[in-house]
């Protein structure tokens, strides 16, 4: 465990725990289901929320809650004589996600990165400063995950300000790893208590999961095979039966891509920053009406370059968290996982 | 029928018949299946052909995936639904007939996930009635397992104005504008779509209530009388929002009014191209 | 229902028989409802439904598309075209909640200077009836909220926007 982090013992149940910080007047954010699609939304009544071991993972990351799937940079209106530009004013109240998964929590750590990279997106972080990330430990996982994979597990605590886990007689006992996390345990205190050092802590399920997973990736050695196949003729094949409908891109947590437009209405308007994705040809077709990824096989490469060698070069880190959401919601089973494993089989040629 | 599938593959790729052999292989999930393109006749064993085969290959037929126009045609494992929307694309004349080389698979049904995917349900036909070549034995024809392929839609149309405009608000709500329904349909193959244009903006691309609004009556009408119900949309969103529902109402309206079912005749005019002297105008002034 | 509410129409008609007939209505000094604004096409057939759509979206209550009467059109067909089209929009607006009436339809010839007049007042007074379109207006709200001059924001100074772009 990471130095610094101390040890609750939640005595009570996950709804409980919502319904505690729901009273506390606490902005709660959770996976809750709308019709059939199981989304992060606010909390109202501590029973929507969907108890932590009742599902795998969202069909949305949390990543919305940072990053807006639109969200308004500039506001102008039109005065008598010019044009009045207006701060939109970003919510900065605090929010408590809680139900989030290892991997999403961990996509924050990453994107943090980029969001902070010669320009500091204040939209970003003013709402991840006000955010804390309570996170459940994996009991189940299922074929698309693959957390493992990318240097992290299903009871990771990377990212999170708390993480839950069940010791093995299911009582969830709470690690905090930041001042944030503390300071949610201190406002519900009456759910924890101390952990004495007697107390049972582990649970096999954990490592069960782990086990159950895919096969751990070679991050280096994928990243050594794309350091020399720019131009292959894989990628034609991979991306031949790609249908560009950027799922993958679109719910993925670690994704970052967005897209900039004005937006009039009557005597005003708002410019937007709205989700996009490297696999539509409108995301670099240029105004000249040349295109630099003027086919598919080139978009679908720099989705793969992006994640396994662009951002390590930058960042050192690998821009996936191994939450197979991607592989999940594929329309054609076009599985990144299955596409970095081959391509660093013996026997694929370096051209 | 794996066998017999791969047969007519490898023999159509060794004896340069076709360009390319687009089918069905093994997924990496459990109950998904994945697209092979074939070049050659040695990848023609890969092919399958089982209940989770749901998905419609058609798509690859449009230009954009660069399978077709060339000096042979391509040939495709089509579905007798499929079928339907490559009769469309000859109809709205992308696909040259020559330029397909249609593999008919007889099918009692597949499955989306672990349940039967919804288009089977309302289905008739389980056998191919226009193809080139066929796989597999003749299935025995059934009746529709539902009484009503349309009663979903009867269940909305039967809300008032209020309550269908708050069950369509609160499903548009989840759409993130990622276009997955456009990309996953056989009949979205426009080069440039409306909603890409911006000069002038039609459709707001942002994921706001207008936006999405706008978004989703314009995908709808733009696939009236023209939508095989294929259900790829619903199956791409990963929101899980009904959108054949809407194209299910625009083709039964289509029919009630104009007697027309897409996707069954190449020769056919589609119906909002064209027009009757008696057409109804009971609404005009 | 609100008996001051003026509604808003867009009336889309065509140049040859539609906007003729309503000149004609003006020039023989006929009265009717200002609630409409015409918007001058070529004719129903190039009356994309999501000219209908964008009238909408920018704060229309209600829609009147006219043209020529059937066999009348300029270009033949186009009217024919426009009424199948028409036919099976306004299904899909009932369909997703939204009132039909608020897209009305009619033919007016160029000669028709007094039917022009009467449909005019039977919409205006139909949508009259219908209210303001609040649903949509919601929606423009929701989704453009951006403020003006006199909400009390803090307003950028030229400075500072020159400072954010460096």
């Amino acid at each position: 465990m990471t130095p610094g982090m101390k040890k609750y013992k939640l005595k009570t149940g996950y709804t409980e725990l919502v319904q505690c910080l729901l009273q506390k007047g606490k902005n709660v954010i959770a996976p809750k289901y709308s019709g059939r699609t199981l989304l992060f939304a606010k909390i109202d009544n501590a029973a929507d929320a969907v108890l932590p071991d009742k599902y795998v993972n969202t069909v949305r990351s949390a990543k919305e809650f940072m990053f807006p799937v639109t969200e308004p940079i500039v506001e102008f209106s039109y005065g008598n004589k010019d044009v009045k530009v207006f701060d939109p004013v970003v919510e900065a109240d605090e929010k408590i996600i809680v139900g989030l998964r290892p991997c999403d929590a961990a996509a924050f750590t990453v994107i943090d990165d980029i969001f902070n990279y010669e320009y500091k997106d204040e939209f970003y972080f003013t709402r991840r400063r006000n955010a804390v990330l309570i996170t459940f430990a994996c009991e189940t996982s299922d074929e698309a995950c693959f957390c493992t994979s990318v240097g992290l597990s299903p009871e990771s605590p990377q990212g999170s300000d708390i993480l839950f886990k069940k010791n093995s007689s299911g009582t969830y006992i709470a690690y905090t790893n930041s001042e944030k996390g503390e300071m949610v345990i201190r406002q519900a205190e009456e759910l924890f208590e101390e952990l004495t050092e007697s107390e049972e802590e582990n649970n096999s399920i954990y490592e069960e999961v782990s086990r159950s997973m895919r096969k751990p990736l070679d991050t280096v050695k994928i990243k050594e095979w794309l350091d020399k196949n720019f131009e292959s003729t894989k990628w034609d094949e991979y991306a031949s039966r790609c249908l560009g409908c950027a799922s993958c891109a679109f719910l993925c947590p670690t994704c970052h891509c967005f897209d900039i437009v004005d937006e009039v209405k009557y005597e005003g308007g708002l410019r937007r920053k709205n989700w996009d994705a490297c696999q539509f040809p409108l995301f670099t077709l240029h105004a000249s009406g040349h295109n630099p990824r003027d086919i598919q096989s080139k978009r679908y490469r720099q989705r793969v370059m992006h994640k396994f060698k662009y951002y390590s070069d930058r960042f050192n880190k690998t821009l996936c968290t191994g939450c197979g959401r991607c592989v999940r919601s594929c329309p054609v089973n076009l599985d990144i996982y299955q596409v970095v494993s081959e391509i660093t089989m013996e026997g694929v040629e370096n051209e | 029928m794996s066998n017999d599938i791969r047969q007519i593959a490898h023999a159509l790729l060794s004896e340069g018949k076709v360009s390319s052999v687009i089918g069905y292989a093994e997924g990496s999930l459990k109950g998904r299946v994945q697209t092979l393109i074939a070049h050659t006749a040695r990848e023609a064993e890969k092919f399958i052909f089982n209940e989770n085969c749901v998905n419609n290959l058609a798509v690859y037929l449009t230009k954009s995936y660069g399978l077709i126009n060339k000096d042979k045609p391509a040939a495709v494992f089509l579905k007798p639904c499929d079928i339907k929307s490559v009769t469309a694309l000859i109809q709205e004349h992308q696909l040259r007939r020559e330029d397909v080389f249609i593999i008919g698979l007889s099918c009692q049904g597949v499955k989306n996930g672990n349940v039967m995917a919804g288009k089977c349900m309302g289905c008739s036909i389980h056998n191919p009635q226009y193809y080139d070549a066929i796989v597999g034995e003749t299935v025995e024809e059934k009746e529709p397992g539902i009484s009503d392929p349309f009663a979903k839609v009867k269940e909305i149309e039967n809300m008032t104005t209020q309550e269908r405009w708050d069950f369509w608000m609160e499903q548009f709500d989840k759409c993130i504008r990622c276009y997955a329904c456009r990309q996953a349909c056989p009949l979205c193959y426009c080069e440039e779509c409306i909603v890409d244009k911006t000069q002038p903006r039609w459709i707001e691309s942002s994921s706001h209530p207008i936006g999405n609004l706008s978004w989703h009556l314009i995908r709808a009408f733009h696939l009236a009388g023209r939508c095989t119900g294929c259900g790829e949309c619903d199956r791409a969103c990963h929101q899980n929002i009904p959108l054949s529902l809407l194209n299910m109402k625009m083709g039964k309206e289509i029919f009630e009014l104009y007697g027309y079912r897409p996707g069954m005749d190449t020769e056919a005019k589609p119906p909002l191209t064209e027009f009757k002297m008696e057409d109804s105008e009971e609404f005009i002034r | 229902m609100n008996e001051n509410f003026e509604p808003k129409i867009a009336a889309f008609v065509c140049t040859w028989c539609t906007y003729t007939g309503a000149d004609l209505a003006g020039t023989s000094r006929l009265k009717y409802e200002p609630n409409v604004r015409v918007l001058r096409l070529p004719c129903t057939g190039r009356i994309d439904f999501s000219l209908v759509i964008k009238a909408f979206e920018n704060g229309a209550d209600g829609v009147l598309i006219s043209g020529c009467h059937p066999n009348d059109c300029h270009y033949n067909a186009g009217n024919f075209h426009a009424r199948r089209r028409f036919a099976i929009f306004r299904k899909l607006l009932e369909f997703t909640g939204i009132d039909p009436n608020r897209v009305q339809f009619s033919w007016v010839s160029a000669a028709e200077g007094a039917k022009w007049r009467d449909v005019v007042n039977a919409v205006t007074d139909e949508i009259r009836k219908l209210g303001p379109f609040n649903e949509y207006q919601k929606l423009i709200h929701d989704s453009f909220p951006f403020r003006h001059e006199d909400s009390g924001a803090e307003e950028i100074s030229e400075k500072e926007q020159v400072e954010n772009v460096k």
